[in-house]
């Protein structure tokens, strides 16, 4: 700790405050409100100029993403079974993109990216996997549901529940595992002589880049899979 | 090396969050609570007015799109539909024209015949007409000359020898019969020499 003290950088040591015998870390949730900001005003600002001519380059990216969730989840799920997955799916990746974004700015002492933080991992995780069994629920019937469950063999039933309760455990820590290793990998290279320092940093920070990319796009990706996996007739 | 610093960190890390979170790092605490609301509103604010009208404006865009497609495509059928009527009255024009130019030169070929044939009754009436008044007018001479033939003969033969007997009456009567004899003889050969004249005419 010390070592890393005297570089400024704490990986997994957050500024708290208590509220209501709850303790909530200061940094996450201004890196969330940093993120939330950029996706919101992005959407925002595309809409108040959004034409149905010629886009600009921001409407033409959130018409890209569109485009790719809506054929996702039009193959995996059908928009007509749950066409709420496209927003779903297209805030997924807006938000974890700008929240994983965020570990490329200078700023991991005060403004570390959010999904290096399983409180934000763990609550879009269960929130996604609560929509998936809800959506299935109401799309089979809750009995034919949770038959489901012991298809192709009752034995395996026991499997399948394992499975379900892994989905939100993987879907979290996959995220957040990369993210924070992101934030660790840095650490390690500010041991480094300053003369040399630079090098590592700007091809990790890019390399960075790539995986904030990657990760939200398994994220919204694994989350529209998902909605199809309950949905479809076949189970599993 | 490396591998000890990894180690560093990963221990200063867990310290860390033991020692100022008051609990592990991979445990939630009430940050989650936060984060769920703070996505629930970004998802409510997307999904509620930016999702929409995006959606809105690529259906506009593809329905244009779609329209521009129909709109050459009708052009397309238009056009060619044009092209096949103009085509088709040209076929027709050419076929009228053609058939005017038959009719033309039929009728042409129809005037010239008739034309040819009044030309050629009104050259055969004028060598009819022609050979009758040479045939009248030769008669005519004829007629003259076998009237005046007789007379010079006498007259010549009275002047030479400088009286007219009764033998002389006889002499004229002789020539006149000899001239009437003559007379079917020339009517023959003038006949028998007229299909050939105008057989080679």
């Amino acid at each position: 700790m010390t070592v890393l003290a005297a570089e400024g950088i704490e990986i997994g040591v957050h500024p708290t405050t208590t509220f209501l015998g709850l303790t909530f870390n200061l940094d996450t949730m201004l890196a969330t409100v940093i993120a939330g900001a950029v996706v919101v005003g992005l959407g925002l600002f595309v809409r108040s100029r959004v034409t149905a001519g010629v886009p600009s380059g921001a409407q033409l990216f959130l018409e890209g993403v569109n485009s790719q969730v809506r054929k996702q989840v039009e193959q995996s799920v059908g928009i007509k079974t749950a066409p709420f997955v496209i927003p779903l799916a297209m805030t997924l990746f807006l938000f974890i993109l700008a929240a994983n974004w965020l570990a490329v700015l200078p700023t991991e002492h005060y403004v570390p990216p959010p999904t290096a933080d399983v409180n934000l991992t763990f609550a879009l995780a269960l929130l996604v996997i609560g929509a998936v069994h809800v959506t299935g629920v109401r799309k089979r019937g809750a009995g034919t549901y949770i038959k489901h469950f012991a298809q192709p063999y009752w034995w395996l039933f026991p499997l399948n529940i394992i499975e379900e309760l892994a989905k939100p455990v993987s879907l979290a820590l996959r995220l957040f595992g990369n993210i924070f290793s992101g934030g660790i990998i840095i650490s390690l290279i500010v041991g480094l002589p300053a003369y040399v320092l630079w090098a590592p940093t700007a091809t990790w920070k890019l390399f960075d880049l790539f995986i904030g990319l990657i990760q939200a796009f398994i994220f919204a990706l694994l989350t529209v899979l998902y909605f199809g996996s309950a949905t479809s007739e076949e189970g599993h | 090396m490396d591998r000890l610093r990894v180690m560093e960190v990963l221990a200063a890390a867990s310290e860390g969050g033991e020692e100022e979170g008051g609990g592990n790092f991979l445990v939630p605490n009430g940050t989650f609570l936060f984060e769920l609301l703070a996505f629930l509103l970004i998802l409510f604010i997307l999904g509620r007015f930016v999702v929409p009208p995006i959606q809105r404006a690529m259906r506009q865009r593809q329905q244009m799109v779609q329209q521009g497609i129909d709109d050459a495509q009708q052009a397309r059928e238009r056009n060619e539909a044009t092209q096949r009527a103009y085509r088709q009255e040209l076929d027709e024009a050419r076929a009228e024209g053609a058939k005017i130019r038959e009719k033309a030169r039929a009728d042409a070929d129809r005037l010239a015949g008739d034309k040819r044939e009044r030309a050629q009754q009104e050259v055969a009436g004028l060598h009819e007409r022609g050979e009758a008044e040479l045939e009248s007018q030769r008669a005519r001479a004829a007629v003259e000359l076998r009237e005046q033939v007789g007379d010079l003969a006498l007259t010549l033969f009275t002047r030479i020898l400088g009286s007219r007997t009764a033998a002389d009456e006889r002499l004229l009567a002789t020539m006149d019969g000899y001239l009437q004899d003559l007379e079917p003889v020339r009517a023959d050969r003038q006949e028998s020499s007229t299909p050939a004249g105008r057989g080679s005419g």
